[in-house]
């Protein structure tokens, strides 16, 4: 197949370095990852509330004010193991049914984002937004079914009989009663580097399958196809031709990610570590803010990835062929002309 | 002798044959001679025992071969027709043995052929006649046929009060793979019970000799064991046993020869703090060519001078010299693998901890070395576990301090070496002796070593300080297909689409930015293991006899540990250390039983706790106080009241009354929970205060109030135990008058004494709520849930 011709942008001169540009772009649209960040921070609410609520009334007059305020200590937890027992199903439960939404409004504020970037509009950005969300949902609602296949089948090799069939069976000599403890292996040192191989491989390929997902859903936007299976596979053919064009800037973006959250996270943990009996709310606000600004940022940086995917995807995807939608238009004569089947202007129609 | 019988009602049925018959002789002698043996000390219950061994193994085939000879002491008033012993390895022959019986058939791990262990005497000498065809097995507790744990022989004449025996055995052995505490592990060896070793002659009762339980450990006589071990010359100067080596390793024709003898001939031949000569009661050894071998020596005096208070506290609550109180330093060497080299220095320390705060406590450790001993990987099985002057530890890589992973488990096993390797309690009918006593002192310790721990959560096998404080999307079969963790399929298949998996999982939780710092009190945790299963058997129940193990071990380690925790609180620290001291004292190279111990308690303590030790040791009575407060102003007389004519008249208010009234509504309306409580207290009544204390559970213990006042005043009260025996419930404060002071809080044992009240939540009251405390830990749930759900937000776009 021969390359793809790479779609030039018209007065504009190619950033240097993708993943600065999109960090750029997206860190410009504030309403944008505003609206994606309190989206998430509603949903978090909830299990917030459930866990004040039931502490209000497990320490209600039983506690000396402020005694459990730098640690829930062992008595405590022991005394309401029940109650916690009780509290971590309810979570537990009400965690579930909120990570489903996540996942939904992930979907959402993907066609959101890449609505954003691929109308290159100025302004409006947040009606752009929620038209984008709304618009590629059910395409990428599917696309995360696919995706959910996909990281099931990843379970199935890595975390699974094929890992250890190959790698603890056969490489290593682990009879199958010991897959779990791996205790027949000479050393811990041994085991802890198998253990840690299975668990790397299985975070680089998730991250590659997540990558994987946000340049299929690009795709799906820039042709503006319907068929995600169809997609995911070209994608996946396109991730393998330009392995460096479509990971560096990803790889970019993580690494500015986990600088981050490295960075607030030695502050977040010093803050956390002097929180003590003592202490006032200054050190929970604190926290608080350092855990939502960060929040924020990493909201900017999905955003982020979906602006270098579009910037990446021009460059390294062909255009579809698409039949001319002004070969029949409609229209009266000398006046404005309107093109059948294209659906931008199927609400018009 | 009829002392003997009284103290130990429970044990008639784990005798060996002589036991039952001589217990009914001794229990009619103990109605007509009360107390005439109550103060019959440690030696006239022991014999003595001493071995000299010669062993050699055969590493690639799992082969032992040996020789010993024991030369048994009758120091007992009877004459002995015949001789038990322990063959221990034989619970690992097959899964008929009572041990793997008792353990559900399962060895642990993958049951390969070449994972089986037993033993077999080949040859038993005395007196030039051979003896192995009188050889008979013995079960003496299930009289299980198949059990081989257990055999004894017919003497060709008595063995009179006083004398010695010499008796050569020769037995061999296949190594078990290590699933209970020995065997190999590649090149590891871990030889522990591994000798026909004798059971415990005691006066009247006969051999004290039983089988290898699933849930219980060893008992025998304390000498001297003189030890030579022939090994493949690869485990050169990587050997490690009980006592010392009494002569250089010598390594010819691929071979190397060690010979170890404990205690050290110095130590045999130097009286201890108590005046009495060191000996042991067991041997145990170990070997592997990856051994890294840390040698260091823990001094009195450094560890004096890290705990000033400490030596001179102690000191005066035993009533000695300082120097009375002083340890003898001693030699530690450490045997650690490879992976674990940078944790041998803390293996050092955390022996050290307990060399010095038991010794101090209780009594100094009085042998020259000590060797701390660090599994194999696969090995685990014979870790944490007490041989004289050797134990095993346990550990992992890149463990924390903090996590107290390997202090705890070295602290405490070290610890045995006074709980097990001075006082010789019998782990088979007593375990709680050792196990209790030691998990108490290991907690003493622990927190004034290290203070309170740090709860970690692993990723990838790597410690993170700190905890999730909501618990993540998943549980119930619906929960866990919406958290997209399981879905079942028909035909039995599912998928798994996001796995728990180290790296993935930290990145998912940011531990970083949402973990909450939680740190526990050592002594913590022996409350809430007694509590997991506070009543199923009383604590002194012999070890097979338990329920099932969470029994034994609740009962043997965590409710021992608690009540003497209690024990403490109740006579004070000091009166505790004299009890104990005495004890330990008393009964050190001896064989106590419960009732040497309440005995040697009451009298070092100058107490009478006998209620007590029934209470905690004898029955499964437990007990929950609770605290209920209720207090309101009285309201001002109102109604119709009878005047010193006898007529009745309507109370009418007077002016003063009125504008109080008043002002009390514009207070109450101006706050917005309308709580008038917080008014000024002279604008309104006194406070009438209902207060009740409730006791639920049979377990009697005289319980401390403490009450505070809105005006800095306090008091303590106290509920006795004759009062909760005819109550409970108890209402202090009834009768009182009304208080123009606010109580702000009401607190039953305000020092934690009890570690017994099976919750602890509804003992004290606070008028004041906290409001601040829920908002800080609903941050962390939210923080966490935040960036939790960013990450789910990730699969859908």
């Amino acid at each position: 197949m021969a390359e793809a011709p790479v779609m030039a942008v018209p007065g504009r001169a190619r950033p240097r370095t993708v993943w600065v540009e999109a960090l750029r772009i997206a860190l410009g649209r504030p309403p944008v990852w505003l609206v994606a960040w309190v989206m998430e921070a509603l949903l978090a609410l909830a299990p917030a509330f459930l866990l004040q609520a039931w502490m209000r009334d497990a320490i209600a007059h039983r506690y000396e004010p402020g005694s459990l305020f730098g640690n829930l200590d062992s008595m405590f937890r022991f005394d309401h193991r029940r109650g916690t027992g009780e509290l971590d199903a309810a979570t537990g439960m009400l965690g579930a049914v909120l990570a489903l939404l996540a996942v939904l409004v992930g979907a959402f504020s993907a066609g959101g984002w890449l609505q954003v970037f691929l109308e290159r509009t100025h302004g409006h950005s947040l009606q752009r937004f929620f038209l984008g969300g709304a618009r590629y949902f059910w395409r990428f609602f599917r696309l995360m079914i696919v995706t959910i296949l996909a990281l099931s089948l990843l379970t199935w090799l890595v975390h699974g009989p094929v890992w250890n069939t190959l790698v603890l069976k056969w490489l290593s000599g682990v009879p199958p009663g010991d897959f779990e403890r791996l205790e027949t292996l000479p050393s811990e040192r041994t085991a802890f580097h198998l253990h840690g191989l299975q668990q790397g491989v299985y975070a680089l390929f998730f991250s590659l399958l997540l990558v994987w997902g946000d340049f299929s859903r690009t795709r799906l936007a820039l042709h503006d196809t319907s068929s995600v299976v169809w997609a995911g596979l070209c994608t996946a053919f396109t991730m393998l031709r330009h392995p460096v064009k479509t990971l560096r800037p990803m790889a970019g973006l993580l690494f500015v990610e986990v600088s981050l959250i490295v960075g607030a996270g030695f502050l977040a943990r010093a803050v956390e570590w002097e929180v003590g009996r003592g202490s006032g709310l200054s050190g929970v606000a604190a926290l608080f803010a350092v855990g939502q600004i960060v929040l924020m940022w990493r909201v900017v940086l999905r955003g982020s990835r979906y602006h270098a995917a579009v910037q990446v995807s021009r460059e390294v995807v062909r255009p579809i062929a698409r039949p001319d939608p002004w070969k029949t238009s409609l229209g009266p004569e000398g006046g404005p002309h309107y093109p059948i089947g294209g659906d931008e202007y199927g609400m018009s129609l | 002798m009829a002392g003997l019988v009284l103290r130990r009602p429970s044990t008639d049925r784990s005798r060996g044959r002589r036991g039952s018959r001589t217990w009914c002789r001794c229990a009619i002698l103990a109605l007509v001679l009360p107390s005439a043996g109550l103060a019959q000390s440690g030696e006239e219950r022991s014999c003595r025992a001493d071995y000299r061994i010669r062993a050699s193994v055969d590493v690639p085939a799992h082969g032992l071969a040996g020789e010993e000879t024991i030369v048994w002491r009758n120091d007992s008033r009877d004459d002995v027709p015949d001789l038990w012993f322990h063959l221990y390895w034989n619970a690992f022959a097959n899964n008929r043995s009572t041990h793997l019986r008792e353990a559900g058939y399962d060895l642990g791990g993958v049951a390969e052929n070449d994972e089986w262990g037993w033993q077999r005497v080949t040859s038993i000498q005395a007196g030039g006649v051979e003896l192995l065809p009188m050889l008979r097995w013995r079960a003496p507790e299930d009289l299980n046929e198949e059990d081989r744990t257990v055999f004894s022989v017919q003497l060709p004449k008595p063995v009179k009060a006083g004398e010695s025996l010499p008796v050569t055995l020769r037995w061999e052995a296949r190594i078990p793979r290590v699933r209970r505490r020995t065997g190999y592990k590649g090149d590891f060896l871990f030889i522990a019970q591994w000798f026909p070793k004798l059971g415990v002659y005691e006066a009247g009762n006969g051999w004290n000799c039983h089988q290898f339980h699933a849930s219980t450990e060893f008992f025998s006589d304390y000498g001297v064991y003189d030890v030579t071990l022939d090994l493949p010359a690869g485990y050169e100067g990587k050997i490690g046993a009980s006592g010392v080596l009494a002569e250089p390793e010598r390594a010819v024709e691929g071979r190397v020869t060690a010979r170890f003898v404990a205690p050290s001939p110095k130590d045999q031949v130097q009286p201890d703090r108590t005046g009495k000569l060191p000996v042991v009661h067991d041997f145990a050894w170990t070997a592997d060519p990856d051994y890294v071998v840390h040698e260091r020596t823990f001094r009195f005096d450094e560890w004096a001078a890290r705990y000033p208070d400490e030596v001179p506290r102690v000191a005066l609550a035993l009533g000695r010299a300082i120097d009375e109180v002083r340890l003898r330093d001693v030699d530690v060497t450490v045997l650690v693998q490879p992976e674990h080299a940078d944790q041998a220095e803390r293996h050092f320390e955390a022996a050290c901890t307990s060399l010095f705060f038991y010794g101090l406590w209780f009594g100094e450790y009085p042998y020259q070395h000590l060797t701390v001993v660090d599994p194999a990987w696969g090995g685990g099985a014979a870790g944490g576990m007490e041989y004289p002057t050797l134990f095993t530890a346990g550990s992992r890589m890149f463990a924390t301090e903090r996590m107290f992973t390997p202090e705890s488990v070295t602290v405490h096993e070290c610890g045995h070496q006074f709980w097990y390797g001075l006082v010789g309690n019998n782990e088979f009918e007593a375990a709680w002796l050792d196990e209790g006593f030691n998990t108490f002192t290991q907690s003493e310790a622990m927190l004034r070593r290290y203070g309170f721990s740090q709860r970690t959560t692993d990723f990838a096998s790597l410690p993170f300080d700190g905890v999730a404080l909501a618990r993540e999307p998943g549980g119930g079969a619906i929960a866990q297909v919406l958290a997209l963790k399981s879905w079942n399929l028909p035909l039995g298949a599912s998928l798994e689409p996001l796995k728990s998996s180290g790296f993935l999982d930290w990145w998912k939780l940011q531990p970083m930015l949402s973990f909450g710092r939680m740190r526990d009190d050592p002594r913590a945790g022996d409350r809430s293991g007694y509590l997991a299963d506070p009543d199923t058997d009383p604590v002194d129940t012999p070890g097979w006899r338990y329920a099932d193990r969470a029994s034994y071990r609740t009962n043997s380690y965590r409710r021992t540990a608690t009540a003497l925790r209690s024990l403490a609180g109740m006579v004070g620290w000091e009166r505790f250390l004299r009890g104990m001291r005495l004890y330990s004292e008393r009964w050190r190279y001896a064989h106590p039983y419960p009732q040497d111990f309440f005995q040697a308690f009451d009298e070092g303590a100058k107490v009478d706790f006998s209620w007590f030790f029934e209470a905690a040791f004898r029955s499964t009575a437990t007990v929950d106080w609770s605290v209920e407060v209720s207090q309101k102003r009285e309201p001002r007389p109102g109604g119709w009241f009878q005047d010193a004519a006898g007529e009745w008249k309507l109370r009418e208010k007077t002016a003063e009354e009125k504008e109080q009234e008043r002002k009390e509504k514009q207070d109450a309306s101006a706050s917005s929970d309308g709580r008038a409580e917080g008014a000024p207290q002279d604008s309104q009544g006194p406070w009438r205060i209902d207060l009740m204390v409730r006791r639920k559970g049979a377990l009697l213990l005289p319980l401390k109030l403490q009450l505070k006042y809105a005006d800095g005043a306090a008091e303590s009260l106290v509920w006795s135990r004759e009062e909760q025996a005819r109550s409970t419930w108890w209402k202090p404060l009834d009768g009182r008058e009304v208080s123009a002071r606010k109580l702000v809080s009401a607190v039953l044992d305000p020092e934690r004494v009890y570690g017994f009240d099976k919750d602890m939540s509804d003992n004290q009251w606070y008028d004041a709520t906290d409001e601040r405390t829920p908002l800080r830990w609903a941050e962390r749930a939210f923080t966490q849930y935040a960036h939790l759900l960013h990450w789910f937000g990730g699969i859908g776009g």
